[in-house]
Order: structure tokens, then sequence, then C-alpha cells
């Protein structure tokens, strides 16, 4: 599923991704998991929890993300 | 200022010398600034450092050279912070790398990418009072062993650590170099395996600050919010400054300074053109003591205050996250909104800001808005004191008119300037009460420069306005200028000096308009054509070294005629209206 139509709150995995830089720093990679905080009005940035850290990432390059849904630990 | 650039030349490197390096947002200037006594800006989000600069530090009988280079995530030299970064360290010298203990985990690699330039490092675990707020310890010694080099926890801000830095470096300059030891085993090990190794994390419900900080950015209740405090910021400027200017500084230096100094110019010089250069209408021991210290300076104080502390909370990201769509829809770079606000204070430091981490197209766009059409915060104390006594309903009619032109000419800019939008990618950065005595070292340094920046060009201003009145090339002016002063603005013949004045400072183009006794439809005229009038000369300069001069032309013709047409349309409309 696209990470726009995500819930807020919730954890997903990322499976795919456009290439960028500096997405690579901030640990977001395919695999990584992550929770929706905030989506911003507007087609404005979504917020990300990646670990601990926060991170906005415009829409434009949040339309192209594409997440599966974890199930809690231990039941997958 | 006390720093030097050293942005286009090569670094020498001697061997004492010292580059800080770090992720952005680490902390490297506040460390700077620790080490050197040189007060750098320094604030809570990326990018603050563009260029590099270098201040002394004294251990002993040794002097060192400390070198701050910008903010980076890696050493692939993709962006010109990074390849500067790297170009440097390719002389002599140790390195201090600055390491978040809040974010260790981004920052491991960058820690072990900076050993293959075998110099000795200190890594300073930085912020380690944000990281234990967010249930974070880091075991320091097993982090040395891992990097193989001393790792010193430090509060920067707080001073915390600092004096232990200045005890290792010279320990570790008569160490050999670290060739011959061994690279930390970053080849046996991941780095989340040593962050699981290193760091201890105990879950715990968010800090109060951390839960603000979330509420912050979310659209509800973070944009209610955000009016709030771009509310509360404005009554601050406007309202504290009005108060400042009427009730303190406007009595003491019209009842007491300004008589006092010319009953001793009466009592020294005789009347004549010298007295009345000193002391007359344009007298630059009048004005130039009256304009600057009680209209302008109140307006820049409470500015920089509420500016210095949004910066160092954390707040000015947040903002630019929470805007960034509604921004984008009317053409606007919304992720560029911090140099934006800091082009409301002064457009030099926030036209250098724009070269932070954001393409040319944004850079152009960003610098021609603010070159148009925001008034510096010396120019808004210049409007306030014109419109605010007479009508503050004129005053609302300017900065509207104000954000609207920024609205059209960026949606304008936006289509006309090749080039493709820019992906938006912004880390939150913690949310901190900002310290006290680093907001006021902070505020002092900007009032500095605003006095040393400001007020000679002013005093010249305010010599060369008194010279032309003085020697009747005013008239002449006048005369000249007529057709576009006289008959399209509808103002004044003497109006003239401002467009003159204009040219070296933005207030200059509003401060001569006080003392003629203009209607409120020239004042908002008046007011209209110093809004939109060419900015400043230093602001040109910076244009030119940044963008070459022919963009820096385009920008003074373009500014000038639009001014003009504005104003004159202000005018010719505002004279059918009852």
């Amino acid at each position: 599923m696209k990470l726009l139509n995500c819930k807020r709150g919730k954890s997903f995995r990322i499976i795919n991704l456009p290439y960028d830089q500096t997405l690579g720093i901030f640990s977001i990679t395919s695999g990584s998991i992550i929770k929706v905080l905030a989506k911003q009005p507007f087609k404005g940035p979504v917020l990300l929890q990646i670990n601990r850290r926060k991170v906005a990432i415009g829409y434009d390059i949040a339309k192209q993300i594409m997440v599966e849904e974890v199930v809690s630990f231990g039941l997958s | 200022m006390v720093c030097h650039n050293h942005n286009n030349t090569v670094i020498e490197g001697l061997s004492h010398t010292i580059y800080l390096v770090g992720s952005p947002n680490v902390g490297k200037s506040v460390v700077f600034s620790k080490l050197t006594g040189h007060h750098v800006i320094s604030a809570n989000y990326s990018g603050t450092t563009i260029d590099i600069m270098s201040g002394k530090l004294r251990l002993g009988a040794e002097t060192w050279q400390v070198i701050d280079l910008p903010g980076i995530y890696s050493l692939d030299a993709n962006s010109e912070a990074e390849s500067v970064t790297a170009r440097a360290l390719t002389n002599d010298g140790l390195i201090i790398c600055v390491l978040d203990a809040s974010h260790l985990s981004r920052d491991l690699q960058l820690a072990f990418d900076i050993q293959k330039y075998q110099k000795p490092i200190i890594y300073l675990l930085n912020l380690v009072d944000v990281a234990k707020r967010q249930g974070i310890t880091i075991e320091e010694e097993k982090l040395s062993r891992l990097l193989g080099a001393p790792v010193i926890p430090t509060v920067a801000t707080k001073n915390i650590g600092i004096e232990e830095i200045k005890k290792t470096i010279p320990h570790l300059s008569y160490e050999t170099s670290q060739k011959d030891k061994k690279l930390g085993d970053q080849s046996d090990q991941t780095i989340d395996d040593m962050i699981q190794e290193v760091e201890n994390y105990t879950p715990h419900t968010p800090a109060y600050l951390d839960r603000v900080g979330d509420l912050l950015i979310k659209p509800f209740p973070g944009l209610i919010i955000a009016v709030f405090i771009l509310l509360i910021a404005l009554a601050i400027v406007v309202g504290g400054g009005k108060g400042l200017r009427t009730l303190i500084l406007l009595p003491i230096i019209n009842d007491w300074i300004i008589p006092f100094i010319t009953n001793i110019v009466d009592l020294v010089v005789d009347q004549g053109v010298i007295h009345r250069l000193l002391v007359g209408e344009f007298g630059i021991l009048v004005k130039g003591i009256e304009w600057p210290f009680a209209l302008i300076f109140p307006y820049v104080l409470l500015f920089y205050f509420v500016l210095s502390f949004l910066e160092d909370s954390g707040y000015l990201p947040r903002l630019a996250i929470l805007v960034e769509g509604i921004l984008n829809k009317i053409g606007l770079p919304g992720q560029n909104i911090v140099p934006f606000i800091m082009g409301y204070g002064c457009a030099v430091p926030a036209i250098l800001g724009t070269r932070a981490a954001t393409s040319y197209k944004q850079r152009l766009i960003v610098t021609s808005l603010i070159s148009i059409g925001v008034p510096c915060t010396a120019q808004t104390g210049a409007f306030i004191a014109l419109l605010g006594d007479q009508s503050m309903l004129a005053l609302g009619f300017v900065f509207g008119l104000s954000i609207l032109v920024i609205c059209i000419a960026g949606s304008l800019l936006n289509h006309i300037i090749p080039g493709d939008k820019e992906p938006v990618i912004i880390e939150v950065p913690p949310l901190l009460l900002p310290d006290r005595s680093a907001i006021f070292k902070k505020i002092a340094f900007r009032l500095k420069h605003f006095l040393v920046e400001a007020e000679i060009p002013m005093m010249l201003g305010i010599l060369l306005a008194a010279l032309i009145v003085e020697t009747g090339l005013i008239n002449w002016l006048g005369h000249a200028l007529e057709p576009v002063i006289v008959h399209w603005l509808g103002l004044p013949k003497e109006a003239s000096l401002t467009l003159i004045l204009g040219i070296i400072r933005r207030e200059l183009a509003v401060m001569p308009l006080l003392d003629m006794q203009l209607t409120t439809l020239q004042l908002i005229t008046g007011a209209v054509v110093a809004l939109f009038y060419i900015p400043c000369l230093s602001v040109f300069i910076v244009i030119v070294k940044e963008f070459r001069l022919k963009i820096a032309s385009y920008l003074l013709i373009g500014t000038t005629l639009f001014a003009i047409f504005i104003g004159g349309l202000v005018h010719q409309i505002g004279q059918w209206l009852p």
C-alpha cells in the first residue's frame, strides 16, 4: 500500500522507495520500519518516525513510497 | 566580523589546526564558540554554518587554529558542504568529530569514515542531556574502544566537557599519528551491532518537552499554535517596540540627549553651514542619533529577541514542515521559510542562509522575494514610526500588500525560472528550552553587528541628505525627478531624497518622509515605494557575490521600476477613493 494512505500511529515496513541519497542517511531504506506520525495538509510533508528520530518527507517523495503493515511482534 | 571567510581559498593546514566535523545541528558551532571565545551564530536546526569559520584557541604556550566546518551527513562530496569538508581534511591537523548522543546510529558511520584521513581524532558525544531526556545513555568507554580514540561526553551549550576537550588536545598531538594505530573494527561489526553494545535505551513516557514538540508539528493543534506564536511574536515586536520607543527612548533622546548636544554645538560652532550639517534639519548629530537609536533600535532588539528564541528552541523547522504544503500551493518554497523569516531581520544573513541545502532555483526565488518585498527589521521600525501613529490600518495595508506581492511574485518566479522542484526532507530537531545566556549572547552579537553595520552607513546617509539639502541640490533633484515624484506618485518634491538615500539603506527610504507633513495617502504611497524599492547596498553586494552581477542588476532595475509603478498605482487609485 502507499505510504500516503497509511493510518497515523501505526508501524509499517518500507517495501519500495525512490532513490535519494538523503533518505539513506536517515536510514529510510527498503525494509526499514517506520511509523507515520502526522500528515500535513495541502499535500504537505509526511512526518515519519524511524528508530527514535523524526523526519518529514515531502509529498513528492512520499507518494512514491510503498509500505506494508507490520503486525505486532512475534505473530508474523 | 571576527571570523575569516575561507570559502574560496584552500585552507592552510598547520599542524596546530583543529577541524570540527560532524553532522548538521549537532552543535559544532557551539563547541567552536566555547573553544575560541568567538561568537558565531548557531541555532537549533541544520545548516546554520554556511561558511568555514576559523578562530584561535590558546592552550598554555601554544595557539591552535580551530576551524568550524559545515555540517555533513557523509563524506561522499554530494553537496557543496561535503566537498568543502572533504577538501579541508586533506590538510594536516587534528579532528574533533562531534557526535549526537541522541542520534548515534546516524553519526557512527561518519565517525568511522573520518578515520580514513589518518589524523588524531577526539570524538565528542554532544547533547548527552537531550539523549538522557529521551532515555538514552551511551557507554563512552566502550565507544572509545570501538572507535580507537578518546570520547568525551559534552553538553556544549552548558559548558559541560569543554575543559576536558582542552585538556585532551595537547596529549593527542604528541601521540604518534594514527597511521600505526589499528583503525576501528568496523569490518567485524555492523553499525547496528555496535549501537546495541554501547547504547542503553529505556523506553519511557516522553518527557514534557518532547510531547509539546510532537503536538507543535501535528496539523492540529500545530497550525493553530503556529498562528498564536506568530501573533505573539508580532505583538512583542510591534507593540513592545512602540512602548519602548514612546515611553523610554524618545523622551530620553529628544528631551535630554539632543538638547544637550545642540547646546554644546551652539557654544562651539557659529550659525552657518557646518552648524546646520551638525544639528540642522538633517543634522547628523540629531537625526544620526534619533533615527537609529529611538526609532529603529527597539524593533531590532525585540525582533532579534523573538528570532533567537525561536531559532534555539527548534521551532522553526517545525513551522517549515507545517506550512510547506500550504506555501507550495501559492508558489512559495515552503521548506525555505527559515531564511525567509530571517529576511524580516536582515536580508544579508537570509540570502547567505539559502546556501544551506537548497537548489539554485530555490535560492534565486527566495533571494528575489526577500529583495522585492520583505522589509528588514530596520525598515519595519521606520514604517511603524511613519504610519503607526497615523493609522494602524495604513500599516496593515502596507504589510498586506507586501505579502500579496510576495505570493504573486513567488508563483510567477516558480514558473519562469527553470529547474526541478526540490525534494523535501527535513529532520525534526528536539524541542529545547533555549539557554538564557546563549540567547543573550546571540542578541548582543546581532545588536553589535547591527550597530556597526547600520550606524555608519546611516550617518553617511544622513550626511549625504544634509549636503543635498544644504547645497540646494535638492531643488535640482526635485526638478529632475518631478514627473515621477510629483505627478506619478503625488509626493512633494523633497521626497526625491528618499530615492537617493534608499540606495544606501532600506529604512533611509522611509525616514526623510517623517518630517514632511504628508497626508495619509502620501504616507502610504511613500511607504509602498520604499517597501518595494531596491534592497540596500550591502544586500546588493551580497547578491552580486552569490549570483553574479547580471542577476543583481536585474533585481536592482526590476525592484526600482516595480516600486515606482506600484507606488503610483496606489496613489492614482487612492485619489479616487473617498
